[in-house]
């Protein structure tokens, strides 16, 4: 059993989140399909301090209903696989588009944690998102910045990742389930 | 960039619905937490999924043991809310979804004051407009034409001097070094292939030159809107908005446009759209008018060109309404929303692939079709038919090619064009338009006076044809200013008309009385409005069957014989040309 | 807000953009794309991607001599319309 914990990527289509999954994983990839489907899956272990992660990138989509095969595995992974944190990836100059996800996401019960990326685009178009009221509205999902494109924010990226994964660990111990 | 965590405000319930959803959603989690086998599902998702009719759920939950008891519930609360909300559950739960969303946006996200004032928008703002919108479309395509018939005007007296001149020239003495001069295979190669083939060929600038303008305006995103202006037009009119995109296909090529018509609905809209199709004029039929416009309204090429096109749009418009109020009645269309494709600046690279992939295909045309058809009209041509005359040296008008034509040429009497060559390219050019060039290049090419050209050095042919492209090139830039009415240059004197062009306008001023002017422009109203070529005839019966098909070919050529008779008896009553 | 959505379009005289009919909203266009989605799920409005207007035989326009990328064939913008008008075929 691997008992590295597991953090799923999760996004609509081109907000970066192969870019970002690229910066995490470098060369610690391995892509091959999800099971008896075509789609690809692409998986990497992420290192964090001493802590071993694995990163599984899952399909674009813009919701979970089940209705499309992406959403299908997007949706099962994480209520049947259960990865210890959802990393939903956000492109900030299409917010309330991508945020309809994230509601869906919450309806899972799922951590979370929102990455608000291309936030230099969002700049460019003289958008300002307040970053703590975001997080404050969403009940305390943590969020983090980015413009992984151009490589920004990955420190604080991967700070909040062990942060989370960390608090996670002292707070659900007792109710981890045996598969 | 920073990151924003509020670890201790993280509670149970991050999105919460209206009360009457959420009671729901509660006495549905409750009724699951007592199934051991779905306890690895989070209760409360699993309540809104089967709330939101999620069937592969709800088959899991009856399988599980006491799944029928949770489905009862189910029930029950999903008629609750139907009721409450008046409306399916699964919409009331997206609804307020997006309404959560909405609300966390508005007050996380902050915008400039005028967040719809992007230069897409603006450009959109005018370019659609609805009264702007249409003049601003027709004058773009009068640039379009503009620049296609004063730009390439140069080129193609250049190319058209290289094939008639110095390649010909070349053919003849190879073959007659090969032993073959004056016999049917010099005329199978001069008056068939150069003749044919060649006579096509000299249109590639021309083509260059539309596809050019058309790819700038496809590329930059104009063309979505040109199309969304003229849907707003005909659903005015009573039409099926949507109808025109696949038009706008159809000014480069009918056959793929007929395909296009598969993204209406209805199959009344798409026989509809198939037969106002071919009324676009593809850039097949370009040739023609750019051909004869510079033969008699050689000032006014470009008008006359936009005219054509103009007139193909307006008698699509017309029959489309004719035909709304008779054959194709239906009831009101549904309106449509349409996504425009943002605007970008054309890339050259994307200019260029188009370019050249359009322009490649027309010469593979050349060198396929248009070759297969000018064999056979060289050698309907080089058969004798009574006289004297042998195979390969018949007097024309004994050919078997102009009897056969001469059979049909009263038809056309009556518009100005009814001598047997006219009437021949017209049956010929049923294979593609490009072929009433190629056909009048053969039969008016052999009617040329035999001039004894001085005789030339190959590399007296090389510098001329070198010497001629750099100042058809200057031509050309120096034209560019005159498209938007600029004359920087001194009124260059009129070209010279080459042979071909004197030959064709004598038959057309001798067909018709003296009136060569009216009667070369009902011809261009006929190339216009029949059947645009053989392989659109095919993609008519193929899309929509036979019947329609022979609907199709017959109305066109009555259709386009009308308005030529309009065009060359109202002239003339009218005493023009 | 997604009943006026699909109001907003019964009502509609003339053919609307995505970002006309965003405007009349006040929603953003890429929220209605989700919501239309939305209704096309639902079966109430049907979408034609602009692919199907590309050249698909393989008879060959003389201009269009392979099946794939007939270089005249222009990719459609996409459509939403109602349902409610007669089957294709």
């Amino acid at each position: 059993m691997n008992s590295n914990p597991t953090i799923a990527l999760v996004g609509n289509p081109n907000v970066g989140k192969s870019t970002i999954f690229n910066a995490l994983t470098g060369a610690r990839q391995h892509v091959g399909n999800w099971p008896g489907k075509t789609v690809e899956k692409k998986a990497g272990t992420l290192k964090l301090g001493t802590q071993t992660v694995t990163v599984v990138d899952l399909p674009g989509t813009y919701s979970l209903s089940a209705y499309s095969l992406e959403e299908q595995i997007t949706r099962d992974f994480i209520v049947q696989e259960r990865p210890a944190l959802v990393v939903h990836v956000v492109d900030a100059t299409n917010l309330e588009r991508n945020l309809y996800l994230t509601a869906q996401l919450l309806d899972t019960g799922t951590p979370l944690l929102i990455v608000l990326n291309m936030l230099d685009m969002a700049h460019e178009r003289q958008f300002t998102i307040d970053a703590i009221q975001l997080s404050q509205a969403l009940d305390g999902v943590p969020v983090v910045e980015m413009t992984a494109s151009k490589g920004k924010g990955f420190d604080a990226l991967k700070r909040a990742l062990a942060g989370v994964l960390l608090q996670l660990r002292e707070t659900q111990q007792p109710m981890e389930l045996s598969a | 960039m920073s990151i924003s965590y509020f670890p201790n405000q993280r509670a149970d319930l991050p999105l919460r619905y209206e009360s009457p959803v959420e009671e729901a959603i509660s006495r549905l989690s409750e009724a699951l937490a007592t199934i051991p086998t779905l306890a690895h599902y989070s209760p409360r998702w699993l309540a809104i999924q089967l709330l939101e009719d999620d069937d592969g759920l709800a088959q899991q939950v009856q399988a599980a043991p006491g799944g029928e008891a949770v489905l009862h519930v189910l029930a029950e609360q999903r008629d609750h809310l139907r009721t409450h909300y008046n409306d399916a559950v699964d919409i009331t739960l997206t609804d307020q979804r997006y309404r959560f969303v909405h609300q966390i946006t508005q007050r996380v996200l902050t915008r400039p004051d005028a967040p719809d004032a992007t230069l897409s928008d603006t450009i959109d703002r005018i370019v659609t407009h609805k009264y702007l919108g249409i003049p601003i479309f027709l004058a773009l395509m009068w640039i379009v034409f503009k620049i296609t018939a004063d730009v390439s005007a140069p080129m193609l007296d250049w190319v058209d001097g290289v094939i008639s001149g110095p390649l010909t020239n070349w053919v003849v003495a190879l073959l007659s070094v090969a032993g073959l001069g004056g016999t049917w295979v010099e005329s199978l190669a001069v008056d068939g292939v150069i003749a044919g083939v060649g006579g096509v060929l000299v249109f590639v600038p021309v083509l260059l030159a539309l596809y050019f303008a058309l790819a700038l305006l496809e590329d930059s995103g104009y063309m979505a809107r040109a199309a969304f202006v003229m849907d707003r037009l005909m659903r005015a009119l009573g039409l099926h908005g949507k109808s025109f995109l696949p038009m706008i296909v159809g000014f480069g090529c009918n056959v793929p446009a007929i395909y296009a018509t598969r993204t209406l609905e209805s199959e009344r809209d798409r026989i509809l759209t198939g037969l106002l199709v071919p009324f676009m004029s593809c850039s097949a039929r370009l040739p023609v008018y750019i051909l004869l416009a510079a033969i008699f309204f050689p000032a006014y090429a470009g008008v006359a060109v936009f005219s054509m096109y103009l007139l193909g749009i307006i008698v699509a418009i017309l029959l489309g309404v004719v035909f709304k109020h008779t054959l194709f009645r239906s009831k009101e269309q549904m309106p449509f929303i349409l996504e425009l494709p943002p605007y970008r600046l054309p890339t050259l690279r994307g200019i260029w692939t188009q370019m050249w992939e359009r322009t490649a295909s027309f010469v593979r045309k050349a060198w396929t079709i248009i070759l297969a058809t000018s064999l056979v009209v060289w050698l309907l041509i080089a058969l004798p038919v009574g006289g004297q005359g042998r195979f390969a040296d018949t007097e024309l008008d004994q050919s078997a090619f102009a009897t056969v034509s001469g059979v049909v040429a009263p038809i056309f009497a009556p518009l100005g064009f009814g001598s047997w060559e006219s009437s021949g390219a017209l049956v010929t050019g049923f294979v593609a338009k490009e072929v009433v060039i190629s056909t009048m290049g053969q039969i008016y090419g052999l009617q040329e006076a035999e001039e004894a050209a001085a005789p030339t050095t190959f590399l007296e042919d090389v510098s001329g044809i070198a010497t001629s492209f750099v100042s058809a090139v200057g031509d050309t830039l120096k034209s560019i200013p005159l498209i938007v009415g600029i004359n920087l240059f001194e009124e260059e004197e009129e070209a010279e008309p080459t042979a071909l062009m004197g030959a064709i306008e004598a038959g057309f001023e001798e067909s018709s009385g003296g009136h060569g002017v009216l009667a070369a422009l009902a011809f261009m109203v006929f190339v216009l409005l029949y059947t645009p070529c053989m392989v659109t005839a095919a993609a008519t019966r193929q899309e929509f069957g036979n019947v329609w098909m022979w609907v199709s070919i017959i109305g066109q050529f009555a259709l386009a014989w009308v308005v030529a008779l309009l065009v060359f008896q109202g002239g003339l009553l009218l005493g023009l040309g | 807000m997604l009943q006026q959505v699909l109001h907003e379009i019964e009502q509609a005289r003339e053919p609307l953009s995505l970002n006309d009919l965003a405007r009349r909203l006040e929603i953003d266009p890429g929220t209605l794309d989700g919501m239309l989605t939305f209704w096309v799920r639902k079966g109430r409005i049907v979408v034609r991607d602009g692919d199907e207007s590309t050249c698909t035989t393989g008879s060959g326009c003389g201009s269009c001599a392979s099946t794939v990328g007939c270089p005249f064939a222009g990719k459609a913008p996409r459509t939403f319309m109602l349902k409610g008008e007669e089957p294709r075929h």
